[in-house]
């Protein structure tokens, strides 16, 4: 695991990240990210940079600082995809036509 | 003096181009901070508010040119004025200064505007109640913003708060004005207590002196002449240009 740095040295205001709702009942989607004093700040900033043309219902922010993000070397043995393991992936139900696409 | 010289039919010409100029010129100052804000968050932010202060001063301009019905456009009004014939409050056209006092004049603007807006709730025009409405929430977007600002500068550090009594001591003499700008249809009286009150809140929020009124009325005449020299330049150079 690594943590995530500001890469920004030359900029006094810790880094945040935004997520918008775009519209009620869907999930906050990661929009982007901007430098702000504090939480109050980065949401208020949020509003002006990222939801000016109706994009969105609310607003969340998170300090970078507080994501943990898996190790980018790690990438291989985390993700590929085992594509032989054959029991890994449900290929032999057959669901039946009510579900429809799942 | 007809009917039709009212501006969203109730509202007389000379206040419509005092509010339209208004706009236009503090819209112009909050433009000079374009890639010079603090943080390029900022900038965005003050672009914003400026872009939203020119959309309210192109529906005036253009509500005024409607009621002229003599040719003008929004575009003669803005730009083929002379700067004495502009009658905007003198606060909009003060030269910008430094952050703290952008963010003063910011404040005392949207706090002022969101008095005039919010004044004109109960109208019966409607074209000036949508109008008014839909500003008045970009008054309120910009005066959360300012005072956000004022409160770090006030309850900052030694040298944000020195900043921000300065910025204060250099508006101070614009302040009357604010208080007793004549309007029809939006009585002095209650707009200045609207006024009053959220400034006094903020204030004490920021651990400022409560906003203080000299007797004295400041005038930013030469620095409206010389912001329009720059502003109306390329439309009169080029007075058939299209873009």
């Amino acid at each position: 695991m690594s943590q995530v740095h500001d890469q920004n040295s030359g900029n006094d205001w810790p880094l945040f990240e935004v997520f918008v709702r775009s519209k009620q009942g869907l999930d906050h989607k990661h929009v982007g990210s901007l430098h702000a004093a504090d939480d109050t700040h980065a949401i208020s900033l949020a509003r002006d940079v990222y939801t000016r043309r109706q994009e969105g219902v609310s607003i969340w922010v998170v300090p970078a600082a507080s994501i943990t993000a898996s190790a980018p070397e790690q990438k291989s043995d985390n993700f590929d995809p085992m594509a032989n393991k054959i029991y890994r992936h449900p290929t032999f139900y057959d669901i039946p036509d009510e579900i429809g696409h799942m | 003096m007809a009917a039709t010289t009212l501006v969203f039919g109730v509202l007389p010409q000379a206040d419509a181009l005092r509010l339209a100029d208004t706009c236009l010129l503090w819209a112009h100052r909050l433009s000079e901070w374009c890639g010079h804000g603090p943080a390029i968050e900022e900038d965005i932010a003050l672009t914003n508010t400026a872009l939203d202060a020119i959309g309210q001063a192109r529906a005036l301009y253009q509500a005024v040119a409607l009621a002229r019905g003599d040719g003008s456009s929004e575009d003669t009004l803005a730009y083929f004025r002379d700067p004495d014939e502009f009658c905007n409050l003198s606060i909009a056209a003060v030269a910008n200064g430094d952050y703290a006092q952008t963010v003063l004049r910011s404040l005392y603007l949207s706090a002022w505007f969101i008095s005039v807006w919010e004044g004109f709730a109960h109208t019966n025009a409607i074209e000036l109640h949508r109008f008014a409405a839909e500003s008045a929430k970009a008054a309120r977007m910009c005066f959360r913003h300012a005072s956000d600002w004022a409160v770090r500068f006030g309850d900052g550090t030694g040298e944000s708060r020195a900043r921000m009594e300065r910025a204060l001591l250099l508006l101070e003499p614009f302040v009357l004005e604010l208080l007793d700008a004549e309007l029809t249809g939006s009585p002095a009286q209650s707009r200045s207590g609207s006024f009053r009150q959220r400034i006094d809140a903020c204030f004490a929020q920021a651990t400022l002196s409560p906003l203080s009124v000299g007797s004295s009325r400041g005038s930013s005449a030469a620095e409206r002449r010389a912001l329009l020299t720059e502003m109306q330049s390329l439309a009169r150079l080029h007075p058939t240009a299209r873009w």
